[in-house]
């Protein structure tokens, strides 16, 4: 079953000396329980379909649909909360709230939904477990290495059980080490049956041993793609 | 309950942000405590003479020369008592008797007249039934609760000796102490009969401070003024409205002092503000970023922001409040008291009586809660409407 | 994280403790009929005077050199005033 399908997705920057087109004609379809990277050098477009299947941002045409939702056309208040149910981020520089602590961080998206705390703390509790930081769940986060601040990023992403992880450039601020235990959590998170994508130019996955689907981007266009000819 | 997390998250992040809320809470709580204990303490003095005037005479008339006042002589209250309509004509004798020591002490000495059947009246009021003649007997005075303090630690328990400013000594026992509850008004008051404090103030026996009047027809009053004004050259007049309307100027809210004041606190407040927003603009910016993309919606973003403004401002306002009223009616009021009450050389401690200007305090709370509101949730919701791309960059 | 938490919980106790003396801890009654007495009894509202700043005034003129003055009231009127304290 496609859990993401893009039709056509089209994405202009209006800027001061005229319009940039980020993403042209992108069409593919992303199934269930799939680990996707989205590979490109820098520039050419990644981080900007990543929010667009996010829902942080909106295509300027095309059709998208995420978990049978067509996200483009939803008003923001219904956005907010297909963001919060459905997708789970991890960003680069990891936008952890760096005043509070691990957990407190954890059950951020929790925060609008009608949970009781009860529940919320163990479902952070649950979650760390999964991301490996369970051992630092009071510390605050500005305290924390570059490695754990990811990890507990892991874990808010997780926290609304989210069906589809996005990542973009995991790995990028990590050193070896630490990106080689964060490919072990991607492993973990696919054996739950999550759907993941991560945008890299970081050669690191595709040594791995995941099962991973490639998707090439070049200059806003898809140019390859490791399943589906293109 | 579901607002349960919401409210456990709420005062979460209060805590751990303290020091964004910190700086602006304690100016305002500054500000906010200045204005109110002013206010307290205006408003108290207000309403205790809106009281007293009561009892205040109709007229007073005085003699001025070169602008000061100076005593004027009995002989006047022949000429007054020609005019009619004119229910009580009295000579009062008063004046400041400051004492030679080395911490001197300001006393207001105040002669009475026993013969008068209103001071007769509140004279047992006072002292509890006691009746006038036993005071009458002998130099006897009654001290205001500061100058009993001031007297019992100067050996003087039993009675003080003055220096009259002719150069004699008089002795005067001391009859009784007025009670501490009307302080504000008799805290440094030595009450003798009239012709003991003429001795005292060095006064002949046919000079008077000055001369009070009642008129019982309140629309004869403006025509007897003019008649009062008519007899002396050097005749100072001074009507019971003409002090009403005094002091109403003095500490209405257009009253300079008040206003100074307000437009003060009003630029503080406008430089807080200022401060509060500009730091929600770059502060807050990526904060509200990563909440929208968590899944916040722009409602959720503004709940989070307005409760955590309105306890801060709640919570800052009463606090402040409270503080000031502690202050003014609980301590008394140190360093403000000597401001409102213009007496150097009385070191007295008054008792404000406590009244609460609730209108005024609700237009502190307005002008401040407001724009400071305001401050914060205007740009706050600005950024939450915008794209929340901002926390991917 | 202590100060904070301080102030929310003080707060309201303190308020309410400081109503509390508002409402119950004042004979206000009293207080203002024994200002009235007093005013009553002297005639003289010293308190307008304080704060209509009346006072620098007085306390110039007392020390200035005092000159008795021509005018002498005759015998029969300080009588008329001060009754029998005068005759006696
Ligand atoms: N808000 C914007 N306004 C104008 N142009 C933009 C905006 N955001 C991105 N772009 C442009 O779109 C192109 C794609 O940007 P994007 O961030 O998606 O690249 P990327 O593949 O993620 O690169 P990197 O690997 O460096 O993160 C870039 O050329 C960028 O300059
Ligand atoms: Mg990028």
């Amino acid at each position: 079953m496609n859990i993401i399908e893009l039709e056509k997705i089209n994405k202009e920057y209006y800027t001061k000396d005229g319009s940039f087109t980020a993403l042209k004609d992108i069409t593919f379809c992303i199934q269930e329980g799939e680990c996707v990277i989205l590979r490109g050098i820098s520039g050419s477009g990644k981080t900007t379909l990543l929010s667009i299947l996010a829902g942080l941002d909106r295509p300027t045409s095309g059709k998208i649909t995420v978990d049978g939702e067509d996200i483009a056309k939803l008003p923001d208040i219904h956005l907010s909360h297909f963001r919060g149910h459905h997708i789970g981020m991890v960003f680069q520089h990891y936008n952890l709230l760096e005043h509070l602590s691990v957990t407190e961080n954890i059950i951020t998206p929790l925060i609008p939904m009608k949970i009781t705390p009860q529940e919320a703390y163990k479902r952070a509790k649950e979650k760390m477990e999964i991301a490996n930081i369970s051992h630092k769940a009071d510390m605050d986060t500005n305290r924390l290495s570059g490695g754990e601040k990811q990890r507990v990023a892991i874990a808010r992403a997780l926290i609304a059980d989210p069906k589809i992880i996005l990542c973009d450039e995991p790995t990028a601020n990590l050193d070896r080490a630490n990106a080689k235990r964060f490919t072990d959590i991607i492993k973990k998170l696919i054996d739950i049956g999550k759907t993941v994508v991560i945008a890299t130019h970081d050669p690191l996955f595709w040594e791995s041993d995941l099962d991973i689907r490639i998707i090439d981007i070049e200059d806003a266009k898809i140019v390859a793609d490791s399943k589906v000819e293109v | 309950m579901q607002n349960r997390l919401f409210l456990n998250y709420l005062l979460i992040s209060l805590l751990k942000e303290r020091s964004r809320h910190i700086g602006v809470v304690l100016l305002s709580l500054l500000l906010i405590f200045l204005l109110s204990s002013v206010l307290f303490i205006s408003t108290s003095i207000q309403t205790t003479i809106q009281n007293a005037i009561k009892s205040e005479p109709d007229f007073v008339i005085q003699r001025v020369k070169g602008g000061l006042m100076v005593p004027l002589p009995l002989s006047w209250i022949d000429d007054i008592e020609d005019i009619r309509g004119i229910s009580t004509i009295q000579p009062r004798v008063w004046g400041r008797y400051t004492t030679a020591s080395s911490e001197p002490e300001t006393m207001l000495i105040v002669g009475i007249d026993p013969l008068d059947p209103q001071s007769n009246r509140a004279f047992s009021k006072i002292m509890n039934q006691t009746d006038i003649k036993s005071f009458l007997d002998g130099n006897n005075m009654i001290v205001g609760s500061d100058i009993a303090k001031w007297m019992d630690m100067h050996y003087a328990k039993k009675s003080y000796r003055f220096l009259s400013l002719g150069g004699e000594f008089i002795s005067v026992n001391r009859f009784a102490t007025l009670p501490k509850s009307s302080n504000l008004i008799s805290g440094d008051m030595v009450i003798v009969p009239l012709e003991l404090a003429q001795k005292i103030l060095n006064y002949d026996t046919q000079n008077v401070t000055d001369i009070i009047l009642n008129v019982p027809n309140h629309a004869e009053w403006s025509n007897l003024k003019s008649k009062l004004e008519e007899l002396h050259y050097d005749i100072r007049v001074v009507s019971k409205q003409d002090s009403i309307k005094a002091y109403k100027q003095m500490f209405d809210y257009k009253g300079g002092f008040f206003l100074a004041l307000f437009m003060i606190v009003l630029l503080a407040f406008a430089m807080i503000l200022y401060q509060r927003y500009t730091q929600v603009l770059s502060t807050e910016k990526k904060q509200i970023g990563i909440l929208r993309a968590l899944g916040w919606s722009v409602q959720d973003v503004l709940r989070l922001k307005m409760y955590e403004t309105v306890i801060v401002i709640i919570f800052s306002y009463i606090l402040a409040v409270t503080l000031a009223y502690i202050y003014v009616f609980i301590a008394h009021a140190p360093l403000l008291q000597q401001i409102f009450l213009g007496t150097d050389g009385y070191s007295g401690n008054t008792e404000w009586i406590p009244v609460i200007n609730l209108p005024t305090l609700m237009s502190i709370l307005l002008l401040y809660a407001v724009p400071y509101f305001s401050a914060v949730i205007i740009p706050v919701w600005r950024i939450a409407v915008t794209d929340p791309k901002e926390a991917m960059l | 994280m202590r100060i904070l938490g301080y102030f929310l919980v003080i707060t309201p106790l303190l308020l309410i403790s400081v109503l509390l003396w508002h409402y119950f801890g004042f004979d206000y009654n009293k207080r203002y009929s024994d200002i009235n007495n007093i005013v009553s009894l002297t005639k003289l509202n010293t308190l307008s005077y304080k704060v209509t700043w009346y006072e620098p005034r007085i306390r110039r003129f007392e020390s200035n050199i005092y000159t008795p003055y021509p005018e002498l009231p005759s015998a029969e009127k300080l009588n008329y005033i001060y009754g029998d304290m005068y005759a006696k």
